[in-house]
């Protein structure tokens, strides 16, 4: 199966590791990837919220490229990853609105018409964990690990937007593929409720108090349950977790700091890949493994 | 078409009456005008409007004018003629016309209430009435047909609503059958401790019901049944009631409970919520109506069904977790004659079907049965095969004393046939005595259980080979009633390479054959085993234990792909053995013994029929290994040449018996085969099911039975058993210990069998599939004699009157809300559970605990859990509030400590219930408004550590507030039962859109259904508390009764009838009606409709070509004028 | 006063449908709808059967000549049927006539067979809104002469296809 890659505008900013390490990953796997020419911005949360219908078209805008562009591969479904959590909800309730209401759907044709475009719904959205654990297997991932990730306790940190409302690969109150995924990897998981719960969005931004409380509170929690690190799926959550960790200890006055990796830099990381091609130089808060070992030795002791 | 030609009352003068009721009609409909549009319309002579037209008044009115006016026909407009059409029939009756002369139009329902638009509205008033009167005209005088009811009655349901509506029917003396799905009835009642607002004890005012029921003469009670079939209509239903098999039989048992006492399985109790274990054979309480016990099985377990010999693997692993090794022993042997055997070389199929696999691993079942077997012989203990009851004279040959052998002459034994060994060898066993080595097997334990055998009889000839010294086949089938053939494959297969015959080259069964036998065998510095089966790992062991230094095997494919037992080949390589993987024989050199060998590396390529991947050799790959001894193990056949002269048995090319798969009878009658000589080498199991299955046939044979029929389940098979496997905690495989490798020079035997409390550990892992195990033990205790396994479920008919459904509700799974935390968290429990712990006879005996056994300090209650959620149900509960109340007084009493109700709203519409609302407030019990957002151990501040916090708004005070509790109460809301839709599609009733069962009306029929003659009670219908059921059900009972005490029922006179000058004789109608109400007329040559039988819905009407079936009241020409009528806008 | 091209509903074509009801699902259904107060287009009469196997096919052939621009036919859900089977002869004679009806140039929507139980009064409103308004699009059925309305030839094979199916359709 081959793939057409939506970076959105994130995966070549702030999260630009999280592209490399994908590709990286992606690569390590031989799997397929093709980046979606002309792609536009996705809209995002906030165009959703000023006007709903055009950001419907211009999200639409990118699924109809993606079919064109799948024209002469010969598959009549076309898989459009969209590793940004943001893009990923955007681009599926564009789909989900457009096969439920005609309405919107006459709309959005005629909006496409206008730039000699039309969309016939034959895209899937996916999200590089439903592919990793879905196509690529479990199995064959394993194949794959030349250095485990023994001893690092990971806690997982899914986002709000890849489970809901549209569950799409995953269980919605308690998604469990990263999970399996990292398991796979050798490392441990920590039990804690707070995979889905919000990062606070852009409100690190808008309203500053309440950004940097959200994030604390999901920090605190991960170290409380001794995770040496937070694995992330989205570039907003990873920016909002690990940029604002100083502030968060000026506000709060206690050191939560932790690393905040892609999982695709763990998973890269156990496929024995190099720092560079997984962008982990660009860490705010490096990841030790070496002192983890040490820790994890120093754990299974006590 | 003019009306005269009709059997009517003369020129048609029609009287329309418009209905205002009250401002319903009238607010929407302009009703003057309608009248007087009325007054337009072809042969009305009168209309009027009336304000109530179903008052008293409104009808004088129509009476008035048919006495002054002679008016004879009426069409009223109003509301739905299902409401009112009897009353206005009955009112023009009374004026002493035909009732049938009536039309109504319904202008309330299908107008004023559902159209916008008051023009519109009257616009389609008019065009209704336009519709009745054009109908009306044609309307005929009809007689309406009483039928006779049958005075018994039906209560579907044993809860609090069941039980009250047969009590209220049999007191007034009809006799009430009482069909309830449990062994018991009670229903949900029976589980609950107090009851809101008075807090009297559940049990103290249920029971006494409950045994009025069993007491009452009228009452028949058919417990642990369900009804089948119901046909039949009001007044005349024909009820089919499964009875399902309790293996108790009521009337011998005295309820003594001596067999609970003994009953080793242990599963959870469905009446405690699962929070306590009863027995297989159990009564759900001690109160429990009828006072009888049931045992609950579930059919064949998957370990017994995978099995080939259908050994009762659950039955005897339970006994082993209750120490009851001799029973264990007794279950075990009834199946098998060679437990120790199988304990230690089967490959046991059934550990491959063990649900526990899906927990964590199987149990060790084989472990498990060898360490029964073990422990009988260390602890001596003096069993005995089961002996014939009767002998029988027939006697039956039997060539080799293998595992097929041996079990068919148990098998046969076990019916009373004399049954005679020839076995070839010195010793009896077949490869279990000479192709396993002692240290798989000792030889002691082997030959102790083949003398099992020949103490019941079995009589075995050593030195006997067959087709030898006169001894031939032939003379066998001439002196034996039959003959079973299962001389196993004891001859290894050739390579088929150059110098395979030196000196010192072996195949493996000849070689493991003479060291068993104790042949001293010498072996050089290297040997090489060729083969990938367990022959060449028990060869190369055995090589190893003989002294050899080196050890090779030498395989062609990978280990991947190796047939050999995982296990085995593990222990092989911990002893030193090297594996050459991938590499093939080409030639062995040597002048007159075995010097070196020459080999061929090879890849893996497509896979072959065997679906293994084919190994192909790598050209120019050849390279020779020096070595002293070669043992060759790449299979076995049968050496077959002793079927020999005179006997026309069929062999197939590859060298084994030809015999029926169903019954393995050969081309010879009355010889039959099985094992490896049939199918080629199998396993011990497989020889030993075809020596069960050749003993049966034999049996057949003998007795001139069928030997085909119902052999299906012989052998392996599926079972259908599925169990629930939530909530059981991980607890690995108890590992089989093993001697250290420095003492495996000798023949030692390497896995050391369980200790007694590894064995009772392991059972104790077992999730009884079955239930029941089959062990029989409650048998032995019961002295009424009242327990019989060969019990089947039976089929009783009743007829009855009238049906009262009172199937009740199913709790709200509390599960499908994860943020709530249910079996997420331990301490979070549903309300029923907590009604079970603070009832005293519940599983914490009264104490509200938590899963820790201490007393919670602080409670958390959150109402509507699956109640007035757009997610799970829109619709309130209504039950909630108040048990949730209960529960919190409750707990506050057994515990002190501090509880939190979480509420929407409170709601406390009865009596006495807002009063009780107030007593609690005034007791402390905490109140927060608001739905809870979810439980959470996400804890925030020291106190919060260790306790489960609830995060809810506080709508009262505006903010969100964290609780942190040790216990969580969920207050999950009513559900209809999940099989509501098979219950009323029984039933011929409609469901609500949530499932419950619907009433015929919200207000003026609450208990009648659409179908007459069928009453509803209690929570079936919708969420209720116990003093609504309770009414409800007496409601029910009266309908019910009042329908039977009228002794007839008169039919609506719709029937369909058939103009004879007119009807064709196609019979297009005969087929299509779903009663075989219509006959063919032979003399006539025409159909003829039985008018008894006729349920009236004019199907065979619409197929009639020739239109000579009519339906009364819905003619052809009645509907077309009605059509034209509602399309004739003014 | 109510003419096919209402004054009242500016000019809006208002459909005359008949509507076929069994008296044990879907009349019930359309009573519930009705104890609810639940809205509806007022286009449709309802017309009264025991059961939908009743529904001759004559009867909706008759509802188009006598001038109805739509037919709707209600029963109970496959498997409910008050009398075993009744729903499923309608659905048979009710395929045969959608295709009779395209034979003869007549929009096959014009007639709609809806299972309707007794506790679905809103399936009740939805259906007669969601028809109604169908059928304005499809404009009137011109079969007979009608005020300020050409006549046209549908007619004839309509009587053709009525005598047709008179002939002993089932």
């Amino acid at each position: 199966m081959s793939y057409l890659y939506y970076p959105g505008c994130s995966l070549k900013g702030t999260g630009k590791a999280y592209e490399e390490s994908l590709l990286a990953v992606f690569q390590a796997l031989e799997l397929p990837v093709q980046e979606l020419e002309d792609w536009n911005c996705c809209g995002a949360t906030a165009y959703m919220a000023v006007d709903e219908l055009r950001a419907f078209a211009l999200a639409a805008r990118n699924l109809s490229l993606a079919e064109q562009q799948n024209k002469d591969s010969g598959t009549k479904t076309v898989n459009l990853i969209a590793p940004c959590n943001a893009c990923y909800l955007v681009l599926m309730k564009t789909q989900h609105y457009i096969a439920e209401y005609d309405e919107i759907r006459r709309k959005i044709d005629t909006a496409l018409e206008a730039a000699q475009l039309r969309y016939d719904g034959r895209v899937v959205i996916r999200h590089p964990l439903d592919v990793l654990v879905n196509d690529v297997r479990l199995e064959e991932i394993a194949t794959h690990v030349r250095s485990p990730l023994t001893g690092l306790r990971v806690a997982c940190y899914y986002g709000c937007q890849i489970v809901r409302p549209y569950a799409a690969f995953d269980d919605q109150d308690n998604p469990s593929s990263m999970d399996r995924l990292l398991r796979v990897l050798g490392a441990e998981v920590v039990n804690w409720p707070f995979k889905t719960r919000c990062c606070g969005g852009s409100l690190t931004g808008t309203i500053r108090e309440v950004g940097l409380r959200l994030n604390q509170i999901i920090l605190k929690e991960a170290r409380k349950r001794g995770a040496d690190v937070i694995a992330t799926a989205c570039p907003l959550c990873q920016f909002n977790l690990e940029c604002f960790q100083t502030d968060i200890k000026k506000q709060f006055g206690e050191d939560l700091s932790l690393p905040v990796l892609y999982f695709t830099q763990l998973l890269g990381k156990a496929f024995g890949l190099s720092e560079k091609s997984l962008g982990l130089q660009r860490l705010f808060v490096p990841l030790e493994l070496a002192a983890i070992e040490q820790k994890g030795g120093a754990r299974a002791s006590v | 078409m003019p009306a005269s030609e009709f059997k009517s009352n003369g020129v048609p003068k029609i009287g329309v009456y418009v209905c205002h009721c009250g401002i319903n009609i009238s607010a929407k409909v302009n009703i003057d005008e309608v009248v007087t549009f009325a007054k337009t319309l072809p042969n009305v002579v009168v209309a009027r409007e009336y304000k109530f037209m179903c008052s008293d008044p409104g009808q004088q009115l129509i009476q008035k004018d048919i006495k002054e006016h002679e008016i004879n026909r009426v069409v009223v407009a109003s509301c739905s003629p299902l409401m009112h059409e009897p009353t206005f029939r009955r009112t023009t009756a009374e004026a002493g016309q035909n009732p049938f002369f009536f039309q109504m139009a319904n202008i309330r329902e299908h107008v004023s209430w559902v159209t916008a638009d008051g023009t519109k509205a009257t616009e389609k008033a008019k065009a209704l009435i336009a519709g009745a009167v054009r109908r009306v005209v044609l309307h005929e005088a009809l007689e309406q047909k009483r039928v006779s009811v049958k005075s018994d009655v039906m209560v579907v349901g044993g809860g609090i609503s069941g039980i009250h509506a047969a009590l209220t029917m049999a007191n007034s003396g009809k006799t009430v059958y009482l069909v309830e799905r449990e062994p018991t009835i009670g229903g949900h009642m029976a589980k609950f401790d107090k009851t809101f607002p008075t807090l009297d004890c559940s049990a103290c005012i249920l029971t006494p019901k409950m045994t009025d029921v069993r007491s009452h003469p009228n009452i028949k009670m058919m417990t642990y049944s369900e009804v089948q079939s119901v046909n039949g209509f009001v007044g005349n239903f024909d009820v089919e009631v499964r009875r399902k098999a309790s293996y108790v039989d009521n009337s011998l048992c005295n309820g003594c409970g001596e067999c609970t006492k003994i009953c080793p399985v242990n599963v959870r109790s469905e009446f405690d919520e699962g929070m306590s274990m009863r027995k297989a054979i159990y009564r759900a309480f001690p109160q429990a109506v009828p006072n009888a016990f049931t045992i609950s099985r579930k059919g064949t377990p998957p370990c017994q069904s995978m099995c080939n010999i259908h050994q009762n693997a659950q039955g005897y692993v339970t006994l082993v977790a209750r120490g009851k090794y001799p029973e264990a022993m007794e279950v075990i042997l009834r199946e098998n004659p060679l437990p120790s055997v199988c304990g230690r070389v089967c490959t046991h199929p059934c550990t491959v079907a063990c649900t526990r696999a899906k927990i964590d691993e199987p149990i060790n079942v084989p472990g498990l049965k060898r360490f029964v077997a073990d422990w009988a012989v260390e602890k001596r203990l003096d069993y005995h095969l089961p002996r014939p009851k009767t002998e029988r004279q027939e006697r039956v040959a039997i060539v080799g004393a293998g595992p097929a052998g041996l079990m068919c002459a148990y098998e046969l034994r076990k019916m009373g046939y004399q049954a005679e060994i020839f076995e070839a060898q010195p010793v009896a066993g077949g490869m279990l005595a000479v192709g396993i080595p002692d240290f798989r097997l000792p030889k002691g334990t082997l030959v102790g259980e083949i003398r099992k055998l020949e103490e019941i009889g079995v009589k075995i000839n050593l030195n006997s080979p067959v087709g030898q010294d006169g001894l031939t086949l032939k003379r066998l089938h001439e002196m034996y009633h039959a003959v079973f053939i299962g001389v196993g494959a004891h001859v290894e297969r050739k390579m088929k390479i150059p110098g395979e015959n030196l000196g010192s080259v072996w195949g493996g069964v000849e070689f493991l054959r003479r060291v068993n036998l104790g042949e001293r065998v010498r072996l050089g510095r290297r040997v090489l085993v060729i083969g990938g089966g367990n022959s060449a790992i028990d060869a190369a062991r055995t090589a190893l234990r003989l002294g050899a230094p080196e050890v090779h095997i030498i395989y062609r494919r990978t280990r991947a792909e190796m047939p050999a037992d995982p296990d085995e080949i593990r222990e092989a390589e911990k002893e030193g053995i090297q594996f050459d993987f991938l590499t093939a024989p080409k030639a062995i050199h040597g002048d007159r013994w075995v010097t070196s060998a020459e080999f061929l590396k090879m890849k893996l390529g497509a896979p072959d029929e065997s679906w293994r991947p084919r190994p192909v050799p790598i050209p120019g790959s050849e390279f020779v290994m020096p070595c002293d001894d070669m043992i060759v193990t790449i299979g076995q056949e049968s050496d077959l040449r002793f079927l020999g002269n005179g006997m026309s048995l069929e062999s197939t090319k590859w060298g084994t018996i030809v015999a029926d798969p169903l019954t393995l009878e050969t081309s010879v009658k009355g010889i039959f085969a099985g094992g490896d000589c049939v199918n080629g080498p199998e396993i011990v199991v497989t020889a030993m099911a075809a020596g069960k299955k050749a003993a049966i046939s034999i049996h057949r044979y003998l007795n001139n039975l069928n030997m085909f029929v119902g052999r299906e389940q012989e052998g392996a098979f599926e079972s259908n058993i599925v169990t629930d496997t939530e909530g059981y905690l991980v607890k690995k495989r108890v590992p089989l210990p093993a001697i250290a490798l420095d003492r495996r020079q000798g023949f030692e035997e390497v896995h050391l069998g369980y200790s007694e409390e590894m064995a009772k550990e392991e059972a104790s892992r077992c999730l009884a599939c079955a239930e029941c195990c089959d062990c029989e033990l409650c048998q032995t205790v019961c002295e009424p004699k009242a327990i019989d396994y060969t019990m089947k479920d039976s089929v009783e008919k009743v007829q009855v009157g009238a049906i009262v459904l009172a199937t009740g509700f199913k709790a709200f799974d509390a599960e499908r809300i994860p943020r709530y935390g249910y079996l997420k968290y331990p301490n979070v429990f549903t309300s029923l559970e907590i009604e079970r712990m603070v009832n005293a006879s519940g599983p914490t005996g009264g104490q509200v605990s938590l899963r820790s056994g201490e007393k919670p300090k602080s409670v958390g209650i959150i109402h509507c859990v699956g109640s007035r959620d757009e997610t799970t149900n829109k619709y309130c509960s209504r039950v909630c509030c108040m048990y949730s109340l209960k529960l919190a007084h409750l707990i506050k009493e057994r515990t002190g400590g501090n509880v939190y109700n979480f509420y929407i709203d409170m709601r406390t519409p009865g009596k006495g219930y807002e009063e009780f609302y107030d007593r609690l407030l005034e007791e402390g019990v905490h109140m927060i408004r608001g739905r809870v957002a979810e439980v959470t151990d996400w804890v925030m501040t020291p106190e919060e550590e260790g306790k489960l916090v609830i995060r809810a708004e506080d709508t009262l005070i505006g903010v969100v507030r964290r609780i942190p509790v040790d216990m969580v109460v969920l207050s999950v809301g009513l559900e209809p039962r999940p099989d509501a839709d098979d219950v009323r599609r029984l039933f011929n009733i409609s469901c609500s859109q949530e499932g419950w069962f619907l009433e015929r009306h919200p207000k003026l029929a609450p208990v009648s259904t659409f179908t007459d003659g069928i009453f509803l009670a209690g929570a079936c219908q919708g969420p209720k508390d116990i003093p609504d059921c309770v009414a409800q059900a007496g409601a029910a009972a009266a309908e019910a009764m009042a329908l039977i005490d009228r002794g007839y029922v008169q039919l609506e006179p719709n029937t369909a009838f058939i103009n004879e000058d007119v009807c064709s004789g196609c019979k297009t109608c005969i087929v299509l009606c779903p009663y075989k109400a219509i006959a063919f007329n032979l003399k006539e040559g025409i159909s003829q409709v039985n008018e008894a039988l006729c349920k009236g819905c004019g199907t065979c009407v619409a197929a009639c070509p020739s239109g000579a079936a009519q339906q009364h009241l819905f003619t052809d020409e009645q509907i077309y004028e009605e059509v034209e009528g509602v399309l004739s806008y003014v | 006063m109510s003419d096919m091209y209402d004054s009242g509903t500016n000019g809006r074509f208002e459909p005359r449908i008949v509507a076929f009801f069994c008296n044990w699902c879907t009349y019930t259904a359309a009573d519930l709808a009705g104890t609810s107060r639940m809205m509806y287009e007022h286009n449709a009469r309802v017309v009264r059967l025991m059961c939908s196997g009743r529904l001759d096919p004559q009867f909706v052939l008759h509802a188009f000549r006598e001038g109805a621009d739509a037919v709707l036919i209600g029963g109970c859900h496959p498997g409910d049927c008050h009398y075993q089977s009744g729903n499923y002869k309608a659905l048979r004679r009710f395929r045969l006539l959608q295709r009779l009806l395209e034979q003869m140039g007549i929009e096959k929507e014009r007639l709609r067979l809806e299972w309707i139980s007794a506790s679905e009064g809103d399936k009740v409103r939805q259906v007669m809104n969601e028809m109604t308004e169908q059928v304005r699009q499809f404009g009137p059925l011109r079969l007979r002469p009608m005020p300020n309305a050409p006549h046209s030839e549908p007619v004839a094979d309509l009587e053709l296809a009525v005598a047709a199916v008179e002939q002993g359709m089932s």
